[in-house]
């Protein structure tokens, strides 16, 4: 290695800034989904607290059954109202080089993939999305499971689209590549 | 050398089978995976039925061998250079063909186990990046087919970097990296001191399940031993200074075992790296595919000038990332052969950093989460319930709350990002002081988090991916980290050049 004398910028100057990008909220119609999911969850979990409340000797004889019970209706109205304001929080923009997926209430999140690190691209479409013509687009990497973003709730023929769109990114990218 | 090129490349372009002698390889290794069943053979020998033992013994004897013949024959291998893949065959009632396209190959290691020095044979890793099932062993090939695929190794290297021959090859310097007996006996007597004491504490426990299994009682007579002891001072100091013996004993053995003879060539465009007394490891890196280079330095080891260098390539599942074949360690390297290994690896030096520091929020939470918050419950539980009530528990809890006050501030201060021009470089650590780097460009994602109690003192986190190792710090100034990942962003989208 020669020593030569190198006084390069570590801060690049007018490069775009994500935090300024305009994030694009998540279809409305996929809090219908949420929505279906979470009842369908409440009433499973319903039953089953009423006849384990019934079943079992010993929670037959707790005697605050009544305080109980209201503490569990309580949780799963938080519940249904954190769905609620955590769908609103999701969101999703694609630039020209990159996707951003936001999401998260008590701790907000951010993701970037750049195109040129996505692996593969996965369209899901679950059955109660199918009934809203809804679907999600998962996106790997090699960065490991717990970064591969899965955004739901696009229209189907909008993520046919963004697929589309950076499949051919990527192909473009892989083409270039050395 | 092309010559031998060529008669390389026409050699292995037909099928060929393994070394016949991998026949016994295969033969001890499944011995040893099912050592157990070997058990069977002990129940008529107990019974005193001598013939019924010696003919379940050879049966299973015989079981396994020929296993391991089929294994041997049905295992076919060649290269095919005209496609950049490498093949195999292999299976007798299941038959699978793989091909793996050379880029595909990350490393190609040579080993040999001690049975593998028996017959002057060697074993041949291909390291694959992708799923796991794809990774390919051929068990045993002979000295000379081992010499060849060293040559070969380079022919798929170039195959895949004839892409990128842009980048200005550095003459190519022979000079190796040696570590002498000395210096290991250093790196084993100050490293690894954690480890070792969980490992002889998990063994601990295994070895009561163990008794426990046998149904054999033990717990009476430990409690009695326990409880009959005099614990005096000295009592507890010669306890405590076996252990420390033990422990560093333990360590001194296994690293001048594992790494005895450590030396790394480099070659124009890797580093052929061979280490291990009985178990002689042989391994060829290749730069472009690290993705994270670790340094980690104690306060013991800082004293005597020594560090240990990890070296993460691209790992197919990130469970196994801290400690596969994936990983290539150097224990106790000086600083210039650090920097020598760096500037081989990176072609560059890091140049000037810009270094940022945590909130002293995170000292705060960390400090009520995890010193504060238990030591107030025992102090409650002990006030309150007789359930602590031991002379000794005060003090404890005393212990307790000033250690981890002290552990929480080290990690609060060894807590350092340092952003340069083509490097991230985060440093932590309590005892340990872990010093991780990765290059900008090779980041696979960005992960940002903000949870809202700090939003007002406009704190965050950041985690930054790569395809072996991640780098994360938490509590930094969030404008500051925004304005990073937007420069990192902007060298990963911008470059041409692959990840690995």
């Amino acid at each position: 290695m020669s020593e030569k004398f190198s006084n390069e910028k570590i801060f690049v100057k007018n490069i775009p800034e994500f935090e300024n990008e305009q994030i694009t909220p998540i279809e409305k119609d996929y809090y219908n989904v949420i929505a279906i999911n979470t009842v369908i969850t409440f009433l499973i979990f319903t039953v089953a607290y009423f006849i384990s409340l019934n079943a079992f000797e010993f929670l037959r004889k707790i005697e605050f059954k009544l305080l109980l019970t209201v503490c569990y209706f309580v949780f799963w109205f938080f519940l249904f109202i954190y769905g609620w304001y955590a769908f609103k929080k999701r969101g999703y923009c694609f630039r020209e080089h990159d996707v951003i997926y936001k999401f998260g209430l008590f701790e907000e999140t951010v993701v970037l993939i750049p195109f040129n690190r996505i692996q593969h691209i996965a369209l899901h479409q679950g059955i109660f999305s199918r009934i809203y013509g809804l679907a999600s687009l998962q996106f790997y990497t090699a960065g490991g499971s717990t970064t591969d973003i899965n955004i739901k709730g696009f229209k189907l023929e909008d993520a046919k689209k963004f697929k589309e769109f950076v499949s051919n990114k990527i192909e473009k990218i892989k083409s270039k590549e050395f | 050398m092309e010559d031998i090129k060529a008669s390389v490349i026409e050699r292995f372009s037909n099928f060929r089978k393994q070394s016949a002698l991998g026949t016994f390889i295969f033969f001890f290794e499944s011995i040893r995976k099912n050592i157990l069943n070997f058990i069977i053979v002990l129940f008529p020998v107990f019974q005193g039925k001598y013939t019924v033992a010696l003919f379940i013994f050879i049966v299973i004897f015989i079981w396994y061998g020929s296993a391991s013949f089929i294994k041997y024959y049905y295992f076919t291998y060649s290269f095919d250079f005209s496609k950049s893949e490498f093949l195999v065959n292999k299976g007798f009632l299941k038959k699978t063909k793989l091909s793996i396209p050379f880029e595909k190959i990350q490393q190609i290691n040579l080993n040999q186990n001690l049975i593998h020095k028996i017959f002057d044979l060697y074993e041949i890793q291909m390291d694959t990046a992708g799923s796991s099932s794809t990774e390919v062993d051929i068990k045993a090939v002979s000295k000379k087919t081992a010499d060849d695929f060293k040559i070969i190794s380079q022919i798929v290297k170039k195959n895949f970097d004839s892409k990128s021959t842009k980048k200005n090859i550095s003459e190519s310097i022979n000079k190796s990296l040696k570590i002498n007996l000395i210096t290991l006996v250093k790196a084993g007597l100050t490293s690894r001191y954690f480890e070792t004491l969980g490992l002889i504490t998990g063994t601990i426990f295994v070895l009561f399940q163990y008794l426990d299994d046998l149904k054999i009682d033990y717990a009476d007579r430990l409690k009695n031993v326990l409880f009959d002891t005099n614990y005096t001072i000295n009592f507890i100091l010669l306890i405590v200074l076996i252990i420390i013996t033990f422990v560093l004993t333990l360590n001194l053995i296994t690293t001048v075992i594992k790494f005895f003879n450590f030396s790394a060539k480099k070659k124009s465009e890797s580093l052929e790296i061979e280490f291990g007394l009985i178990k002689t490891r042989s391994i060829i890196l290749s730069p472009s595919k690290v993705q994270e280079f670790r340094i980690s330095q104690n306060w013991l080891q800082k004293q005597i000038k020594i560090r240990e260098i990890r070296i993460n390539q691209a790992s197919s599942d990130e469970s196994s990332a801290s400690n596969n074949r994936n990983t290539i360690k150097v224990p106790g390297c000086s600083l210039d052969q650090k920097n020598e290994l760096f500037e081989f690896i990176y072609q560059k030096k890091t140049g000037q950093a810009i270094k940022l520091k945590p909130n002293i929020r995170k000292f705060i939470i960390n400090f009520f989460c995890f010193s504060l918050t238990p030591s107030i419950i025992v102090t409650a539980i002990y006030l309150n319930f007789p359930l602590l009530k031991f002379s000794i528990t005060p003090f404890l809890i005393i212990g307790y709350l000033s250690f981890t006050a002290f552990v929480n501030w080290r990690l609060y201060k060894n807590n350092e990002l340092y952003f340069y021009n083509n490097f991230i470089k985060v440093k932590s650590g309590f005892w340990d002081i872990n010093t991780k780097i990765i290059e900008s460009y090779k980041i696979q994602s960005v992960v940002l988090t903000q949870p809202i109690w700090h939003k007002k003192y406009n704190l965050g986190n950041v985690t930054f991916l790569t395809a072996g190792g991640q780098i994360r710090v938490s509590t930094y100034k969030y404008d500051l980290l925004k304005k990073i990942v937007n420069n990192v962003l902007f060298k990963a989208e911008k470059t041409n050049r692959r990840w690995m």
